[in-house]
């Protein structure tokens, strides 16, 4: 898997408000990238345009020498391609962890049994085994992010992109949380783009991008 | 489209209370709509049917006359009818309703004891009325099991007094099986209908046409609403007013009903728009996000529509046993037709209401879901 960003402008209220300047960087294969810089750096955004979650003003996002943009259906691009994790979990509150990790499966036209033995070995790899039938609910943030994580990797995708994994987690349970998340990626060869604001989940990364402002810095 | 179906279920339970509040809104429509409907088509169901199945091939009232019961032919047009080409015979009937106190719409049929129309009206028990005078009536069923009546007992008619129960029968019209029959001259008393009577019931001589025989009688009787027996009722304008009514009401129901569904579809949209975000992110269509949001209206009515009926039925049962409109005259039970009609309705609403749900839904971008907060 090979992506590049290539000058990318990302402008909100019709060029009022610019959020990305001119970004380009690239990712390899398997590699571990963070995206670093402060609160409205445009870190979010810069994840959205690479995930085909939102669409840049100007400039190109390749992925595997192809416009993200000309793959179509865009939402089979990305149940097969990528992974996302966002700050907040984000699970589906009325489906229990396993079925809110089998939910990106279903796209695939994978059979229901053939889905829950997958994610229920999947949870139990990120030790939720036993917590698989509970609603989110009923779960710490620390296990909810794991599923999140789970979730993010049940199709194997060629690239996860984290959106402050850890930004709602106290720090011990913050580098559990990264530990698996870049652990497992490792082991299935799957890139990852974390974008965050904190110095010890950036010191993880193979390399470390810092946004000031929309623009490289 | 099992997986759909299971996250629009689990949606619908989160919130409990309101998902039953809106099944029992579509219910209450739906009821409403199965109600009159079987009230408006089923009285007008059992009138066609009768004289379909009777054979009466011309009915005739007095021209201008809005319903039967205020229609007035002199008994000499009978008798003028009989003697027109291809008329094999005329048969006059005196039909009414009296306020009893226990029956506000009790209705009483007059006829000749002799007419081949009695033979249609198999009697279960006793014998049919005699002609001469006397007072005597023959019973339906309905009303025999609802007063607790049998043959050789007397219904009372208030001011009318007492006649003697000859026979009872079953007509398999629950119109006609509350009702209670009797000679002409004795039904002419106790309607108050002097000479006259209120329809003409025409058979035809082999070989000739119906509507070429209305045609010849419309010329020489043009006092006279002359029609086809199957028509006639179609053309009877209070029937006509009171099914259009109810179709009318019935639609205004069913209208409130998709919005209510809609609103809620909106507002649980709105609630569940980050969730919409995340299934776009995780790969899932807008077609099929679109298909949770139809399984959710799907749901809701189609159980409303059951649920519907079942209500419609109990009004329908309360309606019978209300003395208000009289035995007979509502069908305790909604026809076949208009239960399926009923879940077609459900499903048409159920499309009709997640429609403007579901663009609202299918245009949502996934970061903007995402970002929405409530």
């Amino acid at each position: 898997m090979s992506l590049i960003v290539d000058n990318v402008v990302k402008t909100y209220e019709n060029g009022l408000i610019p959020a990305l300047t001119g970004v380009s960087f690239h990712v390899e294969p398997a590699e571990v990238v963070a995206v670093m810089g402060p609160s409205g750096s445009g870190k979010s955004t810069l994840l959205n345009l690479m995930g085909t979650l939102d669409r840049p003003s100007s400039g190109k996002i390749f992925f595997n020498g192809k416009d993200v943009f000309s793959y179509r259906p865009l939402h089979r691009f990305r149940s097969r391609s990528i992974g996302f994790v966002f700050q907040f979990h984000h699970l589906i509150p009325s489906l229990t962890l396993s079925e809110n990790v089998e939910m990106v499966l279903i796209p695939a036209r994978v059979r229901a049994s053939e889905r829950r033995t997958r994610a229920l070995a999947l949870l139990q790899h990120m030790g939720l085994a036993s917590r698989s039938s509970f609603l989110p609910a009923r779960t710490s943030g620390g296990e909810r992010q794991r599923a999140a994580i789970a979730r993010a990797l049940i199709h194997n995708p060629e690239i996860v992109l984290a959106d402050e994994p850890t930004g709602n987690l106290d720090t011990e349970t913050g580098a559990i949380v990264m530990n698996l998340l870049i652990e497992n990626c490792r082991k299935r060869n799957t890139s990852v783009v974390i974008a965050t604001h904190n110095p010890e989940v950036s010191l993880m990364a193979d390399r470390r991008i810092l946004l000031r402002n929309g623009r490289l810095a | 489209m099992f997986a759909v179906l299971t996250i629009a279920l689990k949606n619908l339970r989160r919130k409990k209370l309101r998902t039953l509040m809106t099944v029992c809104g579509t219910a209450i429509g739906l009821s409403l709509f199965v109600v009159l409907m079987t009230t408006a088509h089923g009285v007008t169901y059992q009138l066609h049917h009768l004289i379909d199945s009777y054979g009466i091939e011309i009915a005739v009232q007095a021209g201008g006359a809005p319903n039967p019961i205020s229609s007035r032919i002199p008994m000499a047009d009978i008798e003028r009818l009989a003697t027109v080409e291809g008329v094999d015979s005329a048969s006059g009937i005196v039909i009414g309703s009296k306020r009893l106190a226990w029956n506000h719409y009790f209705v009483i049929l007059g006829i000749d004891a002799f007419d081949p129309v009695l033979k249609r009206f198999p009697l279960l028990k006793g014998r049919i009325f005699s002609n001469r005078g006397g007072k005597e009536v023959m019973i339906g069923s309905l009303l025999a099991a609802k007063r607790s009546l049998a043959v050789g007992d007397y219904l009372h008619l208030e001011r009318q007094g007492d006649f003697f129960i000859s026979g009872i029968f079953n007509a398999g019209s629950p119109v006609f099986d509350g009702a209670a029959f009797m000679n002409i001259a004795a039904a002419q008393k106790v309607l108050q209908r002097g000479q006259d009577v209120n329809l003409l019931l025409v058979r035809l001589k082999t070989g000739y046409r119906a509507k070429a025989l209305i045609e010849r009688l419309s010329n020489r009787f043009p006092h006279l609403d002359i029609n086809k027996g199957f028509d006639f009722i179609s053309q009877i304008r209070v029937f006509r007013t009171i099914n259009g009514f109810a179709e009318i009401v019935a639609m205004i129901s069913l209208i409130a009903c998709c919005i209510t569904v809609t609103n809620i579809l909106l507002i649980a949209i709105s609630e569940r728009t980050k969730e919409i975000g995340i299934l776009m992110t995780i790969g899932w269509s807008r077609w099929r996000i679109v298909q949770i949001i139809l399984a959710e209206s799907m749901s809701i009515c189609i159980v409303g529509s059951l649920l519907g009926n079942l209500l419609g039925t109990f009004t329908l049962w309360g309606i019978n046993n209300s003395r208000m409109l009289g035995i007979g005259w509502v069908p305790v039970f909604p026809s076949f037709d208009i239960f399926g009609l009923s879940i077609i309705i459900g499903v048409i609403m159920a499309c009709i209401s997640s429609l403007y749900p579901a663009v609202v839904a299918s245009r949502l971008l996934p970061a903007d879901a995402l970002r929405f907060v409530t």
